[in-house]
């Protein structure tokens, strides 16, 4: 319903009050954002590196993390645990106003790396918590199998643990992507104006009052999150087919 | 070409433990033969397997197989290929690319890998079912399947921890005997892990009996049961007779009187045991007086215990023969000079630890 909203105000013009459907439709708004003058192209291509960035660098780290967390049971478990979450419960205008101050002085403000180091404090928390709960699950004696029938360790993470985790990569990574994706106060707060991504555009038109530009932007913005999850979705369907377990009940002695 | 396993001095601790897991341990495969690792649950028997798979690296002592040393080497380097107690099978693969896993590691030509992991299919009487996934096997089938995988990379040492125990009784006998048959026909030098002696006998050249971390007897089962090396051995293969007494003059004094004493046994304190199947009941020109003390049935014999002197005594007879047989019944018994064995007096020789140095 949202979605059918958005989409009569990016074609309406003219659309009052009392008026049930839009007056006269209009492609105004949409040639307008599809233009280069708009910046919403430009925009575009900068969330979607920024989003890539900060989900293939967040996947990567959960790995190692996620296989510590999950796999062993140590002193402290709880506490990182609770670290680990620390940054998806906190508000993010406290962690905006707390960043801004540390990457000042490491001039990370107003660029794009800086950003994407921003995105990862909310983002990693959601690979990170699939990753644990994947090593959880996943039975090391498969590793240690594939070892002595003489795989070496690269091999065995080739063959063995990265097939065995590679659902929860994907979803972490996507987890992670709309997390950055959909990141507004602390682009805002580091990008320091000069890192215009999708959100911060579609803030500005909002501002506005133009509903015909918001309209149009927010469904450039919609689609390649629904995109990434539908993807997501699909690939776990597939993977239900050929897939197995990779758990052992009752292993032990 | 078979080799040899040779363990030597084996010695492992987990961390934090307080009691070593492997402590001195000595053990020796002969090439081409299959020896059972009989002992306990947590006697550090599935330890001893990943120390040899070089999953984990002792604290002393040395690992050989044939003239070289394992210790150092990877596990993929070892070519000692352990077989785990659940099968393992990798999900994402069919039956015929978990077999063919290992060859494909070493990066051999694909039509090779087809042609030998066909011939390994064929020989566990699973053909035809290479397409399949794991998921798809009975448990039986799974565990050849893991087997296969193993034994297509000709192991130099060919280790199987508990591999019958997630089995049915009827199953389980009939993959002892493929597991006897591929053992002999590969003449693969094999370690197999069991809790079970009913097993160690059926599938072993050689039972090592492991106690406390380290060997108390390696021998042919027969040796094992009428030779055990000390009273818990004998007890742990049904043994239930045992008469403490003294060797004297080529007698054995205890309780019932002067026994023959066995060929090989010196003179000195002792613990004459007998075999409850080896004791013959009924009149005999050496026949002591006995008075039956109870006579229950249980299936292939029966279980008679008597009383010989003050001294209990259990037999194991064919229900034939222990029919009739009630309690407070006076019986002759024999107990068969080949028979009796001396074990060693206390104390036992699996309570004496090697001192570390």
């Amino acid at each position: 319903m949202p979605l059918l909203i958005l989409g009569i105000w990016s074609v309406a013009h003219g659309w009052r009050f009392p008026a049930l459907v839009p007056g006269e439709v209009s492609f105004a708004a949409w040639s307008y954002v599809l233009s280069s003058a708009s910046g919403v192209g430009a925009s575009l291509g900068l969330t979607l590196s920024i989003a890539v960035a900060t989900a293939v660098i967040a996947t990567v780290i959960s790995y190692p993390a996620g296989r510590a967390l999950g796999r062993h049971r140590f002193p402290g478990r709880f506490a990182v645990l609770v670290l680990v979450l620390a940054p998806a419960v906190l508000p993010a205008l406290a962690v905006a106003l707390g960043l801004q101050g540390l990457f000042l002085r490491l001039g990370l403000t107003g660029t794009v790396s800086g950003v994407v180091l921003a995105h990862l404090i909310p983002a990693l928390p959601y690979p990170t918590l699939v990753m644990t709960a994947a090593f959880a699950a996943f039975e090391p004696e498969f590793e240690h199998q594939a070892r002595s029938l003489g795989a070496r360790p690269l091999q065995v993470l080739a063959h063995v643990t990265l097939p065995a985790v590679a659902p929860a990569l994907r979803v972490g990574a996507a987890l992670a992507f709309l997390v950055s994706w959909s990141q507004y106060l602390l682009t805002l707060g580091i990008g320091a104006g000069k890192v215009q991504t999708l959100p911060l555009v579609l803030f500005t038109f909002a501002t506005s009052g133009r509903n015909d530009l918001t309209g149009a932007v927010s469904l450039v913005h919609l689609l390649p999150a629904l995109l990434v999850v539908g993807f997501t979705l699909a690939l776990r369907m597939f993977h239900r087919v050929g897939g197995g377990r990779w758990s052992v009940p009752g292993v032990g002695g | 070409m078979t080799m040899s396993l040779a363990l030597l001095d084996l010695s492992f601790s987990h961390p934090g433990a307080d009691k070593p897991t492997v402590a001195g341990l000595d053990l020796m495969v002969k090439p081409g033969t299959l020896t059972a690792l009989l002992g306990p649950s947590g006697s550090g028997k599935t330890t001893i397997l990943r120390l040899i798979a070089g999953l984990l690296a002792p604290d002393r002592g040395d690992i050989r197989l044939g003239n070289r040393s394992l210790l150092g080497l990877p596990p993929e380097r070892r070519n000692a290929v352990l077989v785990f107690q659940a099968p393992l099978l990798f999900p994402q693969m069919t039956v015929a690319q978990n077999v063919g896993f290992g060859l494909r590691m070493q990066g051999l030509p694909k039509p090779v890998i087809a042609a030998r992991t066909g011939a390994m299919l064929e020989r566990l009487h699973l053909t035809g079912l290479g397409n399949r996934t794991p998921e798809a096997l009975s448990g039986g089938q799974a565990q050849r399947v893991a087997l296969a995988r193993a034994l297509i990379l000709e192991p130099d040492l060919f280790m199987l921890d508990e591999p019958l125990s997630s089995l049915d009784p009827g199953l389980r006998e009939d993959m002892q005997a493929l597991i006897r048959e591929l053992q002999r026909d590969l003449g693969v030098t094999t370690l197999v892990v069991t809790h079970d002696q009913a097993e160690a006998v059926a599938l072993a050249d050689s039972i090592a009996v492991l106690h406390d971390g380290r060997i108390v007897q390696d021998a042919a089962p027969e040796t094992i049961f009428s030779r055990p090396a000390t009273a818990a051995v004998a007890r742990f293969f049904g043994g239930e007779n045992f008469l403490p007494g003294h060797a004297r003059d080529g007698l054995f004094h205890c309780e019932i009187g002067p026994l023959p004493l066995p060929l090989g046994a010196g003179d000195g304190p002792g613990t004459l045991t007998v075999r409850p199947e080896a004791l013959v009941l009924g009149p005999g020109a050496e026949a002591r007086e006995a008075q039956v003390v109870a006579n229950r049935f249980l299936g292939l014999h029966c279980r008679v215990e008597l009383v010989v002197a003050g001294c209990r005594l259990v037999a194991l007879v064919a229900p034939d023969l222990a029919r009739g047989l009630v309690e407070g019944q006076k019986i002759g018994v024999t107990l068969p000079r080949q028979a009796l064995w001396v074990l060693p007096t206390d104390p036992a020789p699996q309570t004496l630890h090697r001192t570390v140095p």
